[in-house]
């Protein structure tokens, strides 16, 4: 969290975390085209050849003022692959709160939950406590024709307590509905901190 | 949540003074100040179309890369300063302490030695600076107003409307 207390500017950052091609690009990809352009920046994108995130992508969404305080969010996502592991820490690194995309084809679990503890481990690296850090979970390509039960997913991961959203992020579902209970977490836990 | 950075008004002023002289002594176009996970904190200059939030994020995860490969090479600590020449305009970051980078951009025909030099004043000044922020911190008062939580759920409801609840798809698991 930063705070410019003469631009009255309040400044968080939201990471979205998830195993390889499960989504994250797609969210903001989806939110940059979706939201308008005053209200955002530009969508900064460091890709490979092949298309898959380098380093990060990263989006700054500004919700106007709010009783005399100005919100920015900046979106980061972190590489999927798991040759670039040590990006996703740097990524991390001074983040307010996570959406973790989990992708629900079936060959996708072992990835999904490498992933998972891969946050969970980077959180306790960052002296974070994932039991109180803000994680919204979000059960992206729900469309698949042979999409995991809900239920296998949840078992699986152990999101006790982290708000859930269903998601296909390519056609734009769950993508505002999952992002706003991420701001509306690290503004409470934001809140918290002051 | 990661320890807040919060800089009061009196901050605020003495880094814009900072970044304005050695702005004025480099001849550059613009000077930004960033923390190492991409706050933008300040910048100063023509900044003409740039999307300097953008920029500032780029140049911290930029900086993030070069500490691991510092590290790699095996270097105690990460690399002080970075340098990118363009054909037209060039980016020289320095770190400044262990949270903060200060960007200097310029034309190619500004001497590197001049950027060199009042960069490294001006990381010296903003170290000092830090320092003094720390006794700053606990006297920022408490600063959401009450209502604030309604006027936030406005402002997202305004900026990510609801769809159509409808859809078939869409289930929110609560």
């Amino acid at each position: 969290m930063f705070i410019n207390w003469k631009l009255k500017e309040i400044k968080l950052k939201i990471v979205y975390y998830g195993a390889s091609s499960c989504g994250k690009t797609t969210n903001l990809e989806y939110l940059h085209a979706n939201i308008p352009a005053g209200a955002r920046s530009d969508l900064v994108s460091l890709k490979t050849r092949e298309d898959r995130t380098i380093f990060f992508d990263f989006l700054e969404i500004r919700l106007g003022e709010i009783k005399g305080l100005k919100p920015k969010f900046s979106l980061y996502t972190v590489p999927g692959q798991v040759y670039y592991i040590a990006s996703r820490k740097l990524v991390l690194q001074g983040a307010d709160g996570a959406v973790f995309v989990v992708d629900s084809a079936p060959d996708r679990r072992e990835a999904n939950l490498e992933a998972w503890d891969n946050l969970h481990t980077n959180l306790r690296d960052l002296r974070l406590d994932g039991s109180t850090f803000p994680i919204i979970i979000q059960f992206n390509k729900r469309d698949l024709r042979d999409a995991l039960p809900i239920t296998e997913l949840r078992a699986k991961l152990v999101c006790n307590g982290h708000p859930q959203i269903e998601a296909i992020a390519k056609r734009g579902i769950g993508v505002f509905e999952s992002l706003r209970p991420t701001i509306k977490a690290v503004m409470v836990a934001a809140q918290r901190h002051l | 949540m990661p320890k807040p950075v919060i800089l009061s008004e009196q901050h605020v002023e003495s880094i814009e003074k900072i970044l304005d002289e050695l702005r004025a002594k480099t001849r550059a176009t613009y000077v930004f100040l960033a923390d190492i996970s991409g706050q933008l904190i300040d910048a100063r200059g023509s900044l003409g179309s740039t999307d300097i939030v953008a920029l500032a994020a780029l140049s911290a995860g930029n900086m993030a890369a070069t500490a691991e490969m510092a590290r790699r090479i095996g270097e105690a600590q990460s690399f002080r300063l970075m340098f990118h020449e363009g054909e037209k305009s060039n980016i020289y970051l320095s770190q400044v302490g262990a949270s903060f980078l200060l960007a200097v951009v310029f034309e190619a025909l500004v001497p590197i030695g001049l950027v060199r030099l009042f960069s490294k004043r001006a990381v010296d000044e903003l170290q000092t600076l830090a320092t003094e922020y720390e006794g700053i911190v606990s006297q920022t008062p408490t600063m959401m107003e009450s209502g604030f939580s309604t006027a936030l759920d406005d402002a997202l409801d305004a900026l990510l409307p609801k769809k159509e609840e409808t859809h078939r798809d869409r289930i929110i698991i609560r």
